[in-house]
């Protein structure tokens, strides 16, 4: 392929396959990489000093077919949802007769506060039930998951939580991923809550925009979402939170240095090029 | 396979261990990010800082731009985000600036060069000298691609891989590395705003 062939047929290529992804994957970052800024966490109202308020919540009708539960997906409406519900096809036990699943996520005042650590984020209501009201459960084994961010974007770790009985209950298989998205297989539904280990830092408001009112009047004022607080000492151990050793950050400095040494050694007699 | 034969004289372990530099140096960002090591601006600044250490060791050398690439640049940014606009599917969110407008577009200007002059700089060169023009872009624009899921995961390869495409184009349009850094500096700084 000529140079003129090459120049043409990828700007043509490449504005294709922007316009398909743009329009195939809505989730997609608004532009296309760099420092991003977060798109605001959204609290429930009143939101904690300098922060935005008017969390939203979701609701679906979904029709079921033939007596099976069809793929269920539901989420809030910001850019990167706030809370997230999932199940795979017939990952629902449904009462018999049921004719439409009734799906509901709004963010709610909080009850309680964890034993071992502290809500960061709003608590999000989740309910699941047929068209009589009656509460829809799901197997273990059909992996139907919720997703919640955390009002922090950057957590090294975290869990889901569920109020039950008065008390908060960490949710069986909860993970963590990098952007402050937290996700758990459930089997039932309710209120959930994304849990950070430990006290929560003092410029965080999270526990107390979901706690008591009390609490909220006496939060300090929070950071930046987008700049969390410094992590505490525990996170900048030798093995913090995050599973990652104390060691791997100089490790693989040393092992960057020596191979790019290695590649300016075997690429310095190349051509050089400019702008 | 004319495209893809070795040329005489050229060989691929300079873009091999460009291409390792690069993504030691992701995988780097992408460990200070989620050890919470700082705030996203300075561990940019310093992925920029590593970026340019990586372009200037595989090759790059800084040298007059062309004028046209200046227009060239400008132009092909405008597109990047002409295309954003019109297949925007929901309304503007809203944005909670990672830091003040100054330091963040600092960062966002170096991150943003430096990845240029890595991949549509020395590593784009070093392939087109030993593999080809065809290889150079496709190898650089899956790079570009792949790089950034670690951060924001792999939903973002078709419009990153898209990305690529067009900015190699830019870069065989231009001539040089000016026009692709200054477009992706001009995409990335509209974020600020969309």
């Amino acid at each position: 392929m000529t140079r003129r062939g090459a120049t043409v047929s990828a700007l043509g290529t490449g504005m294709l396959v922007i316009l398909a992804a743009r329009l195939l994957v809505p989730s997609a970052p608004p532009l296309y990489d760099g420092v991003v800024p977060l798109e605001a966490y959204h609290w429930l109202d009143p939101p904690p000093p300098g922060q935005h308020g008017g969390a939203k919540g979701a609701a679906a009708v979904i029709p079921v077919p033939g007596g099976k539960s069809p793929f269920v997906a539901v989420a809030t409406p910001e850019l990167e949802p706030q809370a997230q519900m999932e199940a795979p096809p017939e990952g629902l036990t449904l009462p018999p007769g049921t004719t439409t699943i009734k799906v509901s996520i709004e963010p709610i005042p909080g009850e309680g506060i964890p034993t071992d650590g502290h809500i960061d984020g709003n608590v999000y209501r989740f309910t699941v039930t047929d068209q009589s009201g009656t509460p829809i459960t799901a197997p273990a084994s059909a992996e139907v998951s919720i997703v919640l961010r955390a009002a922090h974007p950057t957590l090294p770790k975290a869990t889901i939580e569920r109020y039950v009985d008065g008390t908060w209950q960490p949710s069986n298989a909860s993970s963590s991923d990098f952007g402050g998205t937290f996700l758990a297989t459930v089997t039932d539904f309710g209120d959930f809550a994304v849990v950070v280990p430990g006290p929560a830092p003092s410029t965080s408001s999270s526990a107390a925009a979901t706690a008591s009112s009390a609490e909220s009047a006496t939060a300090a004022p929070v950071a930046t979402p987008g700049v969390p607080p410094t992590p505490p000492a525990s996170n900048t151990a030798a093995t913090d939170d995050s599973g990652l050793p104390g060691w791997l950050l100089p490790a693989l400095a040393v092992l960057a240095l020596g191979v790019i040494t290695i590649g300016y050694r075997a690429t310095r007699h190349s051509r050089r090029k400019g702008w | 396979m004319t495209a893809i034969a070795l040329r005489p004289g050229g060989h691929v372990g300079g873009p091999v261990i460009t291409a390792a530099g690069l993504g030691l140096v992701v995988a780097m960002r992408w460990a200070a990010t989620v050890s919470g090591a700082a705030d996203a601006v300075a561990i940019g600044s310093v992925f920029g800082v590593g970026l340019l250490a990586v372009a200037v060791l595989g090759g790059w050398r800084p040298a007059r731009a062309r004028a046209s690439s200046l227009v060239i640049g400008v132009a092909g940014g405008t597109v990047l985000i002409g295309l954003a606009v019109v297949t925007r599917s929901g309304p503007v969110p809203a944005l909670s600036p990672a830091a003040s407008f100054g330091p963040w577009a600092a960062a966002t200007i170096l991150v943003a060069t430096a990845e240029e002059l890595v991949l549509r700089g020395a590593l784009f060169d070093a392939i087109d000298d030993s593999l080809g023009v065809t290889v150079a872009v496709i190898v650089t624009a899956v790079l570009f691609a792949v790089m950034h899921v670690p951060l924001y995961g792999w939903h973002v390869v078709p419009l990153d891989l898209g990305v690529g495409l067009w900015l190699a184009g830019l870069r065989l349009a231009s001539g040089g590395v000016a026009a692709p850094a200054i477009a992706h500096t001009v995409a990335d700084l509209a974020t600020w705003w969309l």
